[in-house]
């Protein structure tokens, strides 16, 4: 049984896991919850996206491939590339 | 990660200069590479009246913010070229951006005057992007020499040269490589062609936008899904991430090169110039690539469709 107490360890406990929660607006808009690494640069890798064909944006502020997620947050990938031939 | 010349945190990585920029020192990076592009190429003068091309997005509208700020006398040129929604938004989005700078912006209703794209690609039977280009090429060039414009400035940037010189080599296309440069000259009957942007990534220009707060439309034109440009370019980043640099060597390598390496071609290209017979543009044969294109609508006109 867990208790109350138990289950706010476990939240602050979370905090320092490697494994957390968030939310990803995607280059198509989609969103998607992934659990996964709190590092940008793995979350994108897990995406399958190319760190160089979008910004990641958290609250308005632009986030390098080295940055660390907390857990509940919600980044949006911007995509960068254009297509065309001209 | 920190800013290489300050303390601040970092917005933008930058592998390829070993660097990393907080916001200011970026914004900074940002203006010297499109002064040492201007510079180097000799691409405009002060009292130079400039027409920007403008399509609503992300390089188009950087490049006209940033000339802006550099206090270059500035008017837009938009092209509407019958794309449905998108073609709608994205003059909106010009349309904007012109209000918030306060300046001009010449629209030109090709759509109206003439048929969409896809309509006139489909009687050409040539892809659509190749009929836009033609289309856009035409235009430009027309409104700079019809209202005296001194230069054509267009948003291409590092990862579009590269991807379109990787495509021109993967077909040995050697005429069009040799022609590949960042300013093409004024010649008769042409306006000079400017791209300030050369030097800058996809990437640290939707950095420069994102930062300076443009409105761009993100949503991409329709018939940019699956052409080759895009897997060059996918191919590039990744090479790119594998190997930081090469985006950029390859393609200033190649300006830094092509004198030497296509001497010889120059010399036989000068002198099979002639002029449209219609509008006069310069061109290899009778007519300039837009009015066989525009050819094609006249005469679709005139005889009955055989399949109808
Ligand atoms: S993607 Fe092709 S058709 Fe669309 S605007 Fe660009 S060149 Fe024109
Ligand atoms: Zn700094
Ligand atoms: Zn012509």
């Amino acid at each position: 049984m867990v208790t109350e107490k138990d289950q706010r360890i476990g939240e602050k406990m979370s905090h320092h896991t490697r494994y957390i929660k968030v939310r990803v607006v995607l280059p198509d808009g989609k969103v998607k919850e992934i659990e996964g690494p709190r590092e940008v640069k793995a979350i994108l890798r897990r995406l399958n996206i190319l760190e160089n064909t979008v910004l990641v944006v958290r609250d308005e502020e632009l986030l390098t491939p080295d940055r660390l997620l907390e857990a509940g947050d919600t980044i949006e990938l911007i995509p960068v590339i254009s297509g065309g031939l001209n | 990660m920190k800013c290489r010349l300050c303390d601040s945190i970092a917005v933008i990585s930058l592998p390829r200069h070993n660097s990393a920029f907080c916001r200011n020192h970026f914004v900074e990076f940002f203006q010297k590479q499109v002064k040492r592009a201007i510079k180097s190429y000799r691409m405009l003068n002060k009292t130079d009246r400039i027409l920007v091309c403008v399509s609503g997005g992300k390089d188009s509208l950087t490049l006209w913010h940033i000339l802006n700020e550099f206090g270059y006398n500035t008017t837009g040129l938009y092209i509407n070229l019958g794309i449905g929604e998108y073609s709608e938004k994205s003059l909106e989005k010009a349309e904007a951006f012109a209000k918030r700078l306060n300046k001009e912006l010449i629209v030109v209703d090709f759509a109206e005057e003439y048929t969409d794209i896809k309509a006139l690609a489909r009687f050409a039977d040539r892809t659509d992007c190749s009929t836009c280009g033609v289309v856009k090429r035409y235009f430009f060039n027309r409104v700079a020499i019809e209202k005296g414009f001194d230069a054509v400035a267009t948003g291409h940037n590092l990862d579009d040269e590269a991807a379109r010189l990787l495509g021109n080599i993967l077909r040995w296309q050697v005429d069009l490589v040799q022609k590949q440069s960042p300013v093409l000259d004024n010649e008769e009957g042409l306006k000079k062609k400017v791209k300030p942007l050369f030097r800058l990534t996809e990437q640290e220009i939707a950095t420069y936008a994102f930062l300076n707060r443009i409105d761009y439309l993100r949503e991409e034109c329709p018939m940019s899904k699956g052409t080759t440009s895009l897997v060059y370019k996918e191919a590039l980043n990744r090479i790119e991430l594998e190997s930081p640099g090469t985006k950029h060597f390859f393609y200033f390598q190649f300006l830094e090169r092509k004198k030497d390496v296509f001497k010889h071609l120059k010399e036989d290209k000068k002198g099979v110039l002639s002029f449209c017979e219609r509008c006069g543009t310069p061109c290899s044969g009778e007519y300039c690539a837009f009015c066989r294109l525009t050819d094609y609508l006249s005469k679709s006109a005139q005889t009955p469709c055989e399949h109808a």
